[in-house]
């Protein structure tokens, strides 16, 4: 039984996609689709690609740096005190590893 | 002096909440559809879009945040919903620090530090009280993560299922709970 736990808990990510699919009214998209639009307010730009996917977790990342983690602290703050933040972060789960 | 020092940062961080607390609805939107969500599952007609003239299924959010705002929706009171969050505001609080001590086993200004730079973040304290999906997000999270900490395996794969149905980007969580899951009660059956 315990090893089916993890896999009873699993299956609630089909479930809720299937509902999203099945379900989706003519006009909506599911959250698959809103993932892979160019943008998502603007369905007519189309679909990104492989490339873009790539482009985009790249500026993402570099959104977390330059602006998320620093102003999750500091309000205000720059890429400086965001590489700061990833550092100590890394740090930690190294020392975890670690030990 | 440990339980003093994390009294003072909690109660300073509440007291920061409330100077926070706003009745006034946040202007984004998503806000907006939680609540009418949580109304229509009050009023029985289903996991359905109210503000949608054709009244159809509701397929972008995960119903968990729709359903622990239902004691606000049955007693159509905004600010309830509101107090609901902040409620799990509390709790993100409290089962953080219990994570940080678990996690930092005897180095107690490690627990200290990781709970203040929680409890005075701004963006925290900014979404204490918006009826968001963010707070209920992070509570499950930090709970889910706790159960693992404490091996609690049962009630962290429950927490993680329950991040998931808050936001769908829960899905990572889920997946690395589980396997984690999955490994120790390997690890533990090769033991016996």
């Amino acid at each position: 039984m315990n090893k089916l736990k993890p896999l009873i808990a699993l299956a609630s990510i089909p479930f809720w996609f299937a509902y999203t699919t099945l379900c989706k009214s003519s006009g909506q998209s599911s959250y698959f689709q809103q993932l892979m639009y160019k943008n998502p307010y603007h369905h007519e730009l189309g679909t990104i690609t492989a490339w873009d996917m790539i482009v985009r977790i790249g500026a993402n990342a570099w959104l977390l740096i330059d602006r998320v983690l620093p102003q999750m602290f500091l309000r205000y703050g720059n890429w400086i005190v965001g590489i700061v933040i990833v550092c100590l972060i890394l740090t930690g789960i190294g020392g975890k590893i670690g030990n | 002096m440990k339980y003093k020092l994390t009294l003072i940062i909690i109660t300073l961080s509440v007291m920061l909440a409330v100077f926070n607390f706003s009745t006034i609805p946040f202007a984004g939107g998503d806000n907006f559809a939680y609540y009418h969500l949580s109304r229509a599952i009050a009023q029985g007609k289903g996991y359905i879009e109210l503000w949608d003239a054709n009244l159809p299924l509701h397929t972008q959010y995960p119903p968990m945040f729709p359903i622990l705002l239902l004691p606000a929706a049955i007693l159509n009171s905004y600010t309830l919903a509101k107090v609901i969050v902040f409620l799990f505001y509390f709790f993100v609080l409290l089962f953080s620090y219990k994570l940080f001590e678990e996690l930092n086993g005897k180095d107690e200004t490690a627990t200290i530090i990781a709970l203040m730079l929680l409890a005075f973040a701004p963006v925290v304290i900014q979404y204490s009280s918006l009826v968001l999906s963010e707070i209920p997000y992070m509570m499950f999270s930090v709970l889910a993560l706790y159960m693992c900490a404490t091996k609690k395996f049962g009630l962290a794969l429950a927490f993680a299922v329950a991040t998931f149905l808050t936001r769908t980007v829960g899905i990572t969580l889920l997946i690395a709970v589980s396997w984690y899951c999955w490994r120790k009660n390997e690890i533990y059956n090769k033991s016996q």
